[in-house]
């Protein structure tokens, strides 16, 4: 049994038709849906779900919570196209909006992942300077490290303050352009640029001591 | 010159290829003869593939079928007011209707009033009291629990066991039937 696609879960219209939806890119889609034709919309989250799901959940790190976001991510897509200006890409606004919900959430969780990142710059003149390699006289062994070069990369991008975390994963991980990064986090240019730029350095300093 | 400020300052221009090809001739230059931001350079390179080789997650199995429930309630929830928008339903068809719900939750009311009639007296016989039956028909559950009394002065009482009985109404036509038990 293959993986459970919308189109297969949303009915029972022919796979002919499904097929047909495939080859449209989003802008059609998103015209055929606002035509009528409910089947765009399907096509459309079954396109997007999981990496909007693996976007959130590198923002968030919540995987549950993650499904929560990505399915409210579509509903407001259903009830809020008609006003997606389609001159624009689709997967700009499909990312605004799941962004915007992950960024709510963290503000209500009221954490605050703000405090190894201003440990780890505290006492630095200005975010351009240099990072000064220490000399490790303790490396872990290749197992060790190999075990946890994973999991410390994922924690270095999860103690990113979150606006850094967002521009550094949809650049990295989302392959977005600045200026679509811009468009999602409704900042400018030099914020955006600014900003990854800090959040590569903290992960660099986060994940250095691993990478011998 | 160019040097370690300036390479991380602009780290993310020459890693995004957002420099033009004057200047990124100089920050590779200085990648050359700096081991410090050479090995920035490197971390940053080896953590983001190593963050890239991370498998994605899947959606949970029931993400689609649950993501279809909720459209289903939406489009159930929105479909009386985009027929509405379609249709152009005035505010006054809608009040319309207000008044018409209205009136219909009158009409009961109404009907009720109208049916009252001031009907004639009738005289009546009322019927006369049934006499107190003294037996030991009882209506209700067996009298088994009873204790019979006998006379004290009639010892030659013959020895007959104990008859106990019950009746039962049965239908609108009040028929009684009798049952008997031995007792205990
Ligand atoms: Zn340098």
């Amino acid at each position: 049994m293959g993986k459970p696609t919308i189109a297969r879960t949303f009915g029972s219209e022919p796979e002919k038709r499904h097929s047909e939806l495939q080859d449209l890119d989003d802008s059609a889609l998103a015209a055929a849906f606002l035509d009528g034709n409910k089947r765009a919309f399907t096509e459309l989250a079954d396109r997007y779900h999981t990496r909007l799901l693996n976007f959130v959940y590198r923002t968030t790190g919540d995987r549950e919570r993650s499904e929560d976001l990505v399915q409210e991510t579509f509903i407001r897509v259903y009830r809020h196209l008609h006003r997606f200006d389609q001159s624009k890409k689709f997967s700009t606004w499909v990312y605004t909006i799941a962004s915007n919900l992950a960024k709510n959430e963290l503000r209500n969780r009221s954490r605050n992942p703000l405090i190894l990142f201003q440990t780890i710059t505290r006492g630095w003149d200005s975010d351009e300077r240099p990072l000064e390699w220490e000399d490790h006289t303790y490396r872990p062994d290749d197992l060790f490290r190999k075990r946890h070069l994973r999991s410390m990369v994922e924690t270095a991008v999860g103690e990113l303050p979150e606006h850094h975390r967002t521009v550094f994963v949809l650049r990295e991980m989302e392959g977005k352009t600045y200026e679509e990064i811009a468009e999602i986090t409704g900042c400018n240019l030099g914020t955006v640029k600014s900003r990854l730029n800090r959040a590569r350095n903290s992960f660099a300093v986060l994940i250095e001591p691993l990478l011998a | 010159m160019l040097n370690c400020s300036d390479f991380v300052r602009e780290y993310s221009d020459y890693r995004d290829g957002r420099v033009d090809p004057v200047r990124r001739a100089e920050m590779e230059a200085h990648l050359a003869g700096c081991s410090s931001c050479a090995r920035y350079d490197r971390v940053v390179v080896a953590g983001v593939d190593e963050l890239r080789s991370i498998p994605e997650i899947e959606p949970s199995w029931e993400f689609l079928p649950r993501l279809q429930h909720r459209i289903f309630h939406l489009e159930d929830g929105l479909s009386p007011w985009r027929r509405s928008e379609r249709s152009a339903m005035s505010p006054a068809f809608v009040l319309l209707l207000v008044l018409l719900i209205g009136a219909a939750a009158w009409v009961p009311t109404l009907r009720r009033q109208a049916a009252l009639v001031e009907l004639a007296p009738v005289a009546a016989v009322a019927p006369a009291p049934e006499p107190d039956v003294h037996t030991l028909f009882r209506e209700g559950p067996l009298l088994e629990s009873r204790p019979v009394l006998l006379p004290l002065d009639s010892p030659s009482t013959p020895l007959t066991p104990t008859v106990f009985f019950r009746y039962t109404r049965l239908g609108s036509n009040v028929v009684y039937r009798t049952a008997s038990v031995s007792p205990r």
